[in-house]
């Protein structure tokens, strides 16, 4: 795995123009030196499978103390004190709040229980990251973003791409223009399993396999599809204004109530669609974001860029993609004449220069608790997580309701190429 | 193969690529507002591309696949360009003590074949003495054509730029935005090497099991993993000394 300084370095945090436009939330990573010798201490709020991963990218974070955690279900609190020790436990959320030990916490609960829990953290003057989806429907994210906004505490979502080099690389190579126009985004998401966990008892169903449940998730949309969809609104730097699509339970039917086989078509207003899709009765073609310009493609999962006709050469590439960044550098590239491997099949570049490792979850947990030492949102974090669960939610909508639907103005933010209208004249600009 | 111009450009700088002389060119320009850089590129690929109509060994309608075929039955008339290369062919023949020869792939090659071409400067004609000469100027080219690029840079006063044709031949003019001149490494020894105004060419098989240079003295293959590199004011000499050195072991 790549450490932070690694990643700080190959990234020139410090000096590339290009790569802040590109993602500015990194600027959250600037004033490191400051906050040296400092520590969020931080309560943990459902560590189940998915609180105990981010536990353990927190404990391994100097930065970082973990003063609290909190659930219901006994086997997730013995395994998350057997990462933090030292932590308090509670059983009431509320009660956690209440502690002054607490700066901020980190809620990976079931989707229904997010909107609750993070309004009382603001509530209670806490930080927050919280597992996405953010809310159950686009009007619960929408009150939450608010309310950030409102308090002015730290806000994020667990989108963890946003921090993952190969991403935030890919992105400053599309939007320099490298692959040229970008046309279209095909995202997909496929496995070949049933999606359950365990249950020790069946009375438990229904809690610990709440992703099947419409009660408690939205399913593939707000578990898998919002990752996706952010990638592809970071590609096109635009929100879509039209979604359509179609969901149904094809293959599992063991008494699940979320679709497992959903197609959705998220429609730009200069034509330009993101699509996705997930189908869990077939894995052969795993998950990929392509996106596809006129010039060359990317597909950031397995970390390569393909070019359309002859590829250019990495060197002179980087040399100018990263110009800002890099010194009086040496090009590596002279030697005996090369010719195309015309007849070879295109096997693309890596964006890294290597083969993936890490998918992000380190660096946006070491972003929030350096978040919250600080006490400055990264630019742009709150509104890119927001639109990662709406645009999941409301194509979700459309699967329900089988009709093609427009982006709702009352939940549109001042972000891109949305700008939010005021619904009547008292109402303030909020954004 | 395809050969547009693809580029990209941020924060001044323009690097331009597209395929001519069965391989890719890169060329990297600063200094001058986008649109002058961008049509500047387009010049050169223009070039490159005459350049190859007229120089291509491996195609028989070119202005050299022509005159292989029809030198041995009359003097031939040719383009000032097309003598001017082979002229420059000649000379570098006689200054590598015949380890640069363009020759090489006529029938019955042998140390003496290269006598049997005639260059009538006044005429501008070329007489082949022998039928079966044939001349090849591929290892002579890309020098040539980074000679033709400078030539484009200083008509429309681009003063810093990092010319690749291939790899194996690279021009540097001016400096990098960060330092002075260009720093360029070659990938198989590791050797970097500080141009300023001058062109890097190498030559060798990069591989044990690639060959593909003549050697004069044998009229064999050269084998075994080796490269040679050097460092001229002008690419076409490059080309003639990188070769020379090469098959001279």
């Amino acid at each position: 795995m790549m450490n932070r300084r690694d990643f700080l370095r190959n990234a020139g945090i410090t000096g590339s123009g290009l790569m802040l436009a590109a993602t500015p939330w990194l600027s959250v990573f600037s004033e490191k030196k400051q906050t040296v010798g400092e520590k969020a201490r931080l309560g943990i709020i459902g560590p189940g499978s998915r609180g105990q991963v981010l536990m353990n990218f927190l404990c391994q974070n100097p930065k970082v103390e973990i003063v609290a955690i909190c659930d219901i279900y006994q086997p997730s609190i013995d395994a998350a004190l057997q990462i933090a020790p030292q932590a308090k436990v509670y059983r009431d959320h509320r009660k956690l709040l209440e502690s002054k030990e607490v700066e901020g916490v980190v809620i990976a609960t079931p989707l229904h229980t997010h909107f609750r829990i993070t309004m009382d953290a603001f509530d209670a003057g806490k930080h927050v990251y919280c597992e996405k989806s953010t809310g159950y429907d686009i009007e619960q994210c929408f009150k939450m973003y608010n309310k950030h906004r409102e308090t002015g505490l730290i806000f994020f979502a667990g989108q963890q791409r946003l921090f993952d080099p190969r991403y935030i690389k890919a992105m400053e190579m599309i939007h320099s223009g490298v692959f040229g126009d970008i046309e279209g985004i095909r995202t997909f998401w496929y496995r070949n399993n049933d999606w359950r966990r365990p249950v020790p008892s069946p009375e438990l169903e229904r809690h610990i396999n709440w992703r099947l449940y419409r009660e408690y998730s939205k399913g593939l949309m707000t578990e898998l599809a919002c990752h996706q969809l952010q990638i592809g609104t970071w590609a096109l730097r635009r929100l879509p204004d039209t979604v359509m699509g179609h969901g149904a339970i094809t293959f599992w039917k063991d008494g699940r109530e979320v679709d497992d086989n959903v197609s959705c078509i998220y429609v730009m207003d200069n034509g330009v669609k993101i699509n996705f899709d997930s189908v869990i009765s077939n894995k052969f073609y795993g998950l990929e974001e392509q996106i596809l310009g006129h010039l060359g493609t990317v597909e950031p999962e397995k970390g390569k860029y393909f070019f359309e006709e002859v590829a250019p050469a990495p060197g002179f590439l980087q040399m100018v993609t990263e110009i800002e960044q890099n010194l009086f550098d040496t090009l590596p590239f002279a030697g005996t004449s090369w010719a195309p491997e015309t007849a070879q099949p295109n096997k693309g570049e890596y964006i890294t220069g290597k083969r993936p490792d890490g998918d992000g979850t380190d660096l946006l947990t070491a972003a929030f608790a350096e978040a919250v030492i600080t006490r400055k949102q990264p630019e742009n974090i709150a509104e890119e997580c927001y639109y990662a669960s709406a645009l999941a939610l409301w194509g979700d909508q459309a699967l329900q309701e089988g009709r093609m639907l427009t982006f709702p103005e009352e939940y549109k933010l001042n972000y891109l190429n949305h700008s939010r209208k005021p619904i009547n004249e008292n109402e303030e600009e909020k954004v | 193969m395809y050969s547009g111009v693809q580029s990209v450009y941020n924060q001044g700088l323009l690097y331009g690529w597209f395929t001519a002389m069965h391989t890719r060119v890169d060329i990297l320009l600063y200094g001058k507002p986008e649109e002058a850089l961008r049509n500047v590129i387009t010049l050169i690929s223009d070039a490159l591309h005459r350049l190859e109509m007229r120089a291509n060994f491996f195609d028989s309608t070119s202005e050299l696949g022509k005159l292989n075929q029809t030198a041995h039955l009359k003097p031939i008339t040719v383009s000032d360009e097309l003598f001017q290369m082979i002229a420059l062919c000649k000379i570098y023949h006689e200054k590598t003590d015949g380890c640069f020869d363009i020759s090489i792939r006529s029938d019955h090659y042998n140390a003496e074949t290269f006598q049997s071409l005639i260059l009538d400067e006044a005429h501008s004609t070329i007489y082949f003495t022998k039928q079966g000469l044939r001349l090849d100027l591929s290892g002579f080219l890309k020098g040539y054509a980074l000679d033709k690029v400078r030539e484009i840079l200083q008509t429309h006063s681009i003063d810093n730029a990092l010319v690749n044709i291939g790899n194996s031949s690279v021009m540097a003019t001016g400096n990098h935005p960060k330092g002075d001149g260009w720093k360029v490494t070659v990938a198989a020894t590791g050797k970097e090497y500080l141009l300023k105004n001058e062109c890097l060419t190498t030559s060798g098989n990069e591989t044990p099991g690639r060959k593909h240079i003549i050697n004069p003295q044998t009229g064999k293959y050269v084998e075994g993993q080796r490269t040679v590199s050097v460092v001229t004011a002008s690419g076409a000499e490059g080309e003639a000394l990188a070769t020379a050195l090469f098959v001279a072991g």
